[in-house]
């Protein structure tokens, strides 16, 4: 009754104050009139005596009139906030009576916006958010440029830089390492960088404890001070805040700590000790590549003239001293920022990309199902809208009700956001390859993201009903009752359902091309078998392992210990694993052309037995034997690209090679003895790389820096390896050791790329199944509506085979344009990933067809239901139903 | 009129209203009547004050108003009361009645006592 009547009564605005006022004295007057005449009274003298009964008829009108405006404008005002209530409250009664259509679109918003939320929670992490030093995007890197390799800087590069940069206010070099440290309790490896000039200014990070490292402190022949990170200090030194007296022992020698670094602060890597340069040797070798640089550069000064500097300067050494002398011709001068995150930004910013496509998916998909309801519900609307609610009222009706789903969606999205979140940051940057993964969260800026993506999504899905809505009629929705429509609601639904598909075509191309690069990075040979070849990491204490003799001793002792183990095949070392990321490499000069350095070569430093154990075929000559030792001429083994490149087809075997610069001080010329196949050093690797081979028994103290042993087993890899860490504690408990396989190293070098493909693939999946839940529904809705047709078909011998062929010529409707569509999209979207891309193009035909394919069968399974329900259809009931 | 009595007569006018409205929607003349008649035509002295005080009221949210036809067919405004209105009514009508006794029970005492 209530309801009648608001709908019944007047707009506020068209009513007027003064005339309400005035009928209701007229009619007062009038009653008392007729009650003075009915007592007797004249009709003059009535009107008279009524008029001086009631008062100062001015002074009241006036007052009454006053307050009548106020309660008018008041009455308007609670309307409006009124009705908002009620739209409120009728979109949860009408969310409540489609429990379906609600639960089914606020799960499909909820998992898009919480996809969505939480790769940007990535994205912000990895690239977005600063890195955690003061103004960290003044720090640049600095690299000497040596051919295409970003070189460190040597040792009087660097002072040079140093001496004459006027565009940067403090640099500092870092070489990072691996070390020892004993005297703690049990020895342990530790992550430690030796540092040189201003280092801690350049990062702008100061001690929480103590204080840095001066620049004079870091000089060769300083008294060895060390400044700890919070985690070594804490874990270490019991946070003893008395720093006088405590030292750590590394590196043969007890450096005094001076400070402790604020808890995080563990540039470069995961570094937990920082000390001064120890490298006397290499004080005065120009030719080198040894500093990594990093510096900040001066107010106002840009990236591009700091590097115009730099280049100037090392342009000058380099013709001062020669090409070969200087060992780099020109700088390079890049943003810590971008140096630490640039390969990840493409594939970030793409699977960013995918999920929006995915969001966007989502909510096309529920605008398909809110626009079947919306005309279902067509006959409701057009009698709203017959009882006077006003077309601004639907639309806004219409929309609040999307809305209000889509922030419930969103609600839950932002805790399915979290929980993606917290997963993936508990992957952590090892598994994923994602540097900074581990302190992604869901912050502010994440959720305030969310809320935009629900407020968007509700919009994207609200706006097509609405618009839906505003054309409700209740002559147009009477006359269509119960027979259905085909009117703009199913063009724009069937237009929706083909932009799905061709968004999910797009995004599924997408996911094929990264698997199969995935594919052919790991299907292609290696050039070694990795399979049963355990390693372990071992570092000798250089405290305990002074001189040569002793590290070969240890070694020839562990190796034969090993090689006696039943089940172990073979027995090797090699000082840095194939795919491990840590591969070393340098410049050497060939007898043909002793005068240039123009060649770069991996320096692989190994024992006998290594290409046995990875199985790396012999071509010609002979490996390393127990031999080639300190004493007997220095030998090298090459690989054939490398005798490729130096000699071209002459035999190899005899002649010379040399490393400039020099890899340690007794480097001399190499006389090749023996030529290996080539094998790939990293994942994206083809194999052509050159590579040297040299003899680890000639350089021992090298060993010393950590090296691999390589353990081939035909057995148990469990029993074999508990074998070989009795062997090794029974050798020497000092020394740290850790376990790994060649097949897991290869495995973790293309953690990224799998990573990637795995969101991406996941991401393929649920558009994929997205968009036939669309196909599926524009068909069941249009069975649905075609019952009557279907009816009269059959009832005139359509057979069942040619009912389903109908349905299906209805679902090709939306597939056809939305695959083709999305072949095209596909082309724009595959552009943007060439740089993800190894060894297939953007058009490759398996990821075509693959995406087809697969598009093809879920919308056929999408089809099957409905069709199957039409080959059903009684015709009798059908047509008395809808008759 | 001292401002004072305004108050007394306003707010006893208002609560006549109030209970003029208990038994159903009136029109303003009709509970001009009302008061009259039950009043025996002391308060209402002028009939015009009513219009005003039922729009205070209004404005207060203790009456609504309605336009309707009135039984000669005339357009009629018809007040009804609101649930606060009824409260009001219930809580300041036994605050009244209490008033109006202490005022009369002290005007009842001799004056002798006054002075003396």
């Amino acid at each position: 009754m209530d309801r009648v009547r608001r709908l019944l009564r007047l707009p506020g605005r068209l009513r007027r104050a003064d005339r309400d006022v005035d009928d209701e004295i007229a009619f007062h007057l009038a009653l008392r009139e007729a009650k003075l005449e009915a007592s007797g009274m004249g009709h003059a003298q009535a009107h008279v005596r009524a008029r001086e009964r009631f008062g100062d008829m001015a002074a009241i009108r006036a007052e009454c009139v006053e307050s009548e405006r106020r309660l008018i404008e008041r009455e308007r005002r609670m309307t409006i906030s009124e009705e908002l209530g009620s739209d409120i409250r009728m979109a949860i009664r009408s969310a409540r009576g489609a429990r379906g259509f609600t639960v089914t679109a606020l799960l499909t918003i909820a998992l898009g916006v919480g996809a969505t939320t939480a790769v940007f929670s990535v994205v912000q992490a990895v690239l977005l958010r600063p890195l955690p030093y003061p103004a960290s995007d003044r720090i640049v890197r600095v690299f000497g440029a040596a051919n295409s390799f970003d070189a460190p800087l040597s040792s009087p590069n660097f002072r040079d830089v140093v001496a004459q940069s006027k565009s940067l206010s403090a640099i500092g070099g870092y070489v990072w390492n691996e070390a020892t440290v004993t005297g703690l309790g049990e020895p342990m490896r530790i992550m430690t960088a030796a540092v040189n000039g201003d280092f801690f200014g350049a990062l702008g990070v100061k001690p929480v404890l103590g204080r840095a490292l001066s620049p004079d402190e870091t000089r060769i022949g300083a008294p060895r001070r060390a400044v700890v990170s919070h985690e070594f200090w804490i874990t270490h030194l019991g946070g003893e805040r008395r720093l006088a007296g405590l030292h750590v022992t590394l590196r043969g020698g007890s450096y005094d700590v001076v400070g402790v670094m604020p808890p995080g602060f563990v540039f470069p890597g995961r570094t937990q000790i920082w000390i001064g340069s120890f490298y006397a040797d290499a004080e005065n070798l120009r030719p080198g590549f040894l500093w990594s640089t990093v510096a900040r550069l001066r107010p106002g000064v840009t990236v591009d003239a700091a590097r115009a500097e730099l280049d100037g300067i090392l342009e000058r050494i380099e013709s001062t001293y020669g090409r070969a002398e200087a060992g780099v011709s020109g700088a390079r001068v890049r943003l810590l920022q971008e140096e630490i995150v640039g390969g990840q930004r493409t594939p970030l910013l793409f699977l960013f990309g995918s999920v929006a496509l995915v969001l966007l998916i989502a909510c096309a998909n529920v605008a398909t199902a809110a626009l079947a309801r919306g005309e279902a519900r067509h006959v409701e609307l057009g009698i709203r809208a017959a009882l006077g609610a006003g077309r601004g009222r639907l639309i806004r009706q219409t929309l609040s009700e999307h809305l209000l789903i889509a922030l419930a969606g969103g609600a839950v999205g932002a805790g399915v956001a979290a929980g993606l979140t917290r997963a993936l940051a508990q992957l952590g940057p090892r598994a994923t390859g994602l540097p900074r993964l581990d302190e992604t969260g869901v912050n502010g800026g994440a959720l305030l993201f969310a809320f935009a993506a629900t407020l968007v999504a509700g919009a994207a899905i609200g706006l097509l009903p609405a618009w839906q809505a505003s054309r409700a009629d209740l002559r147009g929705s009477l006359a269509r009752a119960g027979r259905g429509t085909t009117g703009d609601g199913s063009r724009a639904r069937r237009a929706l359902v083909i932009a799905e598909v061709a968004l999910a075509v797009a995004l599924t191309v997408g996911a094929g091309l990264l698997i199969r690069s995935l594919q052919t990075l790991l299907s292609g040979s290696p050039g070694f078998e990795p399979r049963n070849v355990a390693t372990v990491a071992v570092s000798l204490p250089e405290s305990q392992y002074t001189d040569g003799a002793r590290v070969v001793g240890y070694f020839d002792q562990l190796l034969a210990g090993i090689r006696a183990i039943p089940g172990v095949s073979h027995a090797s070392l090699v000082n840095s694993v194939p795919y491990d990321g840590n591969q070393i490499g340098g410049g050497i000069v060939t007898d043909a052309d002793p005068q240039t350095s123009g060649k770069g070569a991996y320096y692989r430093l190994t024992s006998d037995g290594y290409f046995e154990t990875l199985r790396i075929p012999l071509l010609r000559g002979r490996t390393f034997g127990p031999n080639d030792g300190p004493a007997s001429p220095q030998v090298a083994v090459v690989t054939r690209a490398f005798a490729k490149m130096a000699w071209g087809d002459a035999n190899p075997i005899g002649r010379r090679i040399k490393w400039v610069p020099k890899f340690d001080a007794h480097d001399e010329w190499l006389t090749v003895i023996g030529v290996v196949g080539d094998t790939k050093s990293f994942a994206t690797d083809d194999g052509s790389g050159p590579a040297v081979y040299v003899s680890y028994r000639q350089r021992p103290e090298r060993a010393l820096e950590g090296v691999a042993v390589l353990v081939g087993y035909t057995g148990d890899a469990r029993s074999v390896l508990e074998s070989v860490r009795r062997q090794m504690a029974a050798l020497d408990r000092d020394v740290p050791v850790e376990f790994s396989s060649v097949d897991a190293i290869m495995a973790r070098s293309v953690a990224y790329r799998r990573f990637i493909m795995l969101v991406m693939t996941g991401f393929g999946a649920f558009a994929l199944f997205l968009a036939a839940l669309g196909v599926y529904g524009v068909l069941a809705y249009s069975v649905a509506r075609r019952q009557r047709e279907i009816g009269v078909r059959m009832a005139l011998g359509a057979r069942r085979a040619q009912v389903v062929g109908l349905v299906a010529k209805d679902g090709a409707r939306a597939v056809v344009p939305g695959v083709l569509l999305g072949l095209v999209g596909a082309g724009f979207l595959t552009r943007t990933m060439r740089s993800m891309l190894y060894g297939v193009g953007p058009s490759d035909p398996a990821a075509l067809t693959g995406a087809i394919v697969s598009l093809v069968v879920v919308a056929a399974i999408a089809c099957l239901v409905p069709a199957r329900r039409a080959s059903h259809v009684d015709p009798l009931t059908a047509i008395r139903t809808e008759g | 009129m001292p401002s004072a009595d305004l108050n007394i007569l306003r707010e006893s006018l208002d609560l006549l209203i109030l209970k003029a409205l208990t038994w159903g929607p009136r029109h303003g003349y009709a509970i001009s009547e009302w008061i009259e008649g039950s009043t025996s035509e002391i308060l209402l002295i002028e009939e015009g004050t009513l219009y005003p005080a039922l729009h205070r009221l209004a404005e207060r949210g203790w009456v609504t108003s309605e336009w309707g036809q009135s039984h000669s067919g005339r357009r009629a405004r018809y007040y009804e009361l609101t649930r606060d209105g009824r409260a009001h009514l219930r809580s300041q009508g036994s605050v009244w009645q209490r008033y109006v006794e202490a005022i009369a029970k002290a005007l009842r005492t001799q004056t002798a006592e006054v002075g003396g």
